[in-house]
């Protein structure tokens, strides 16, 4: 099964490993953040989940500018957006890698945060992790409807 | 050599091309395309000598165009740098003619080790 650990080792080594960007878990509750934009990819098949990534606005832009080798004010919305949708999209690809069978990825979606709406996931378990990166906050969640064919 | 980097990610092509100049490969001519039907037309005009190609991209993904630069004869080397990790995926990659993977989340060592048999 993904767990916790897991999903936060697949986060450092995408924003740390590749990006350089050190990330931290932050026990603080999730309203703690303001969250301003969510992307979210699905995996498909014989595993179903969805990985939800919600993100303080400054993080989005902190990744972004790092990314793009830029100043994060003269970023655009479309660059914001496809930066925070390659690292869901990073991460749910390795995950996808951990899944038994056949399994599909969707191209990520980036929109506004749906942290706050209400939760309607059809799935047999949710791994949540949270944490800050330089002090920007993220929630990277994965709500799976067959996690018995996750393995660790 | 002129390489062709394939991504339907801005970000990620931008990234893709720095690492390569981290790993040592700088020198080289690099050019875009945001999907396999862009990369196709890249590849019939401009015939670059590699090309680093996304998997999961619309339009048409990195399997799809990978099918048709073989079928199509195109004198090129050709690999994968995606998220996706998976075994299968790899087995996939080479049974369809590619000549590696590199898997995302990459750095410059990692990038080195995949690419130089390639470069060589």
């Amino acid at each position: 099964m993904i767990d916790g650990p897991t999903l936060w080792q697949l986060t450092e080594q995408a924003c740390d490993g590749m990006l350089g960007l050190p990330i931290a878990p932050c026990d603080d509750a999730r309203n703690s953040f303001d969250f301003a934009l969510s992307a979210q990819i699905k995996i498909s098949g014989d595993a179903e989940a969805l990985l939800s990534l919600h993100s303080e606005a400054s993080f989005a832009r902190h990744l972004a500018a790092t990314m793009y080798m830029a100043e994060s004010n003269a970023l655009e919305e479309d660059e914001i957006n496809d930066a925070l949708g390659e690292l869901v999209n990073i991460i749910a690809g390795n995950i996808k890698g951990m899944c038994p069978g056949e399994t599909f990825l969707s191209l990520p979606c980036v929109g506004q945060s749906l942290a706050d709406e209400p939760d309607t996931t059809p799935a047999e378990n949710i791994v949540e992790v949270r944490g800050t990166c330089e002090g920007h906050g993220f929630t990277m969640r994965l709500a799976s409807s067959i996690m018995s064919a996750l393995p660790a | 050599m002129k390489i062709l980097i394939v991504d339907d990610s801005k970000a990620m092509r931008m990234i893709v091309t720095r690492t390569l100049k981290q790993a040592g490969f700088s020198g080289h001519t690099t050019a875009e395309a945001s999907n396999g039907v862009e990369a196709l037309q890249k590849i019939e005009e401009d015939t670059p000598d590699i090309v680093l190609c996304d998997w999961n991209m619309p339009e048409m993904n990195g399997i799809e165009l990978l099918g048709k630069v073989r079928e199509a004869q195109h004198n090129v080397r050709f690999g994968f740098i995606t998220s996706e990790s998976s075994a299968e995926t790899k087995a996939l990659a080479i049974e369809n003619g590619a000549d590696f993977v590199l898997t995302k989340p990459f750095t410059a060592d990692s990038m080195q080790l995949a690419l130089e048999p390639v470069f060589a």
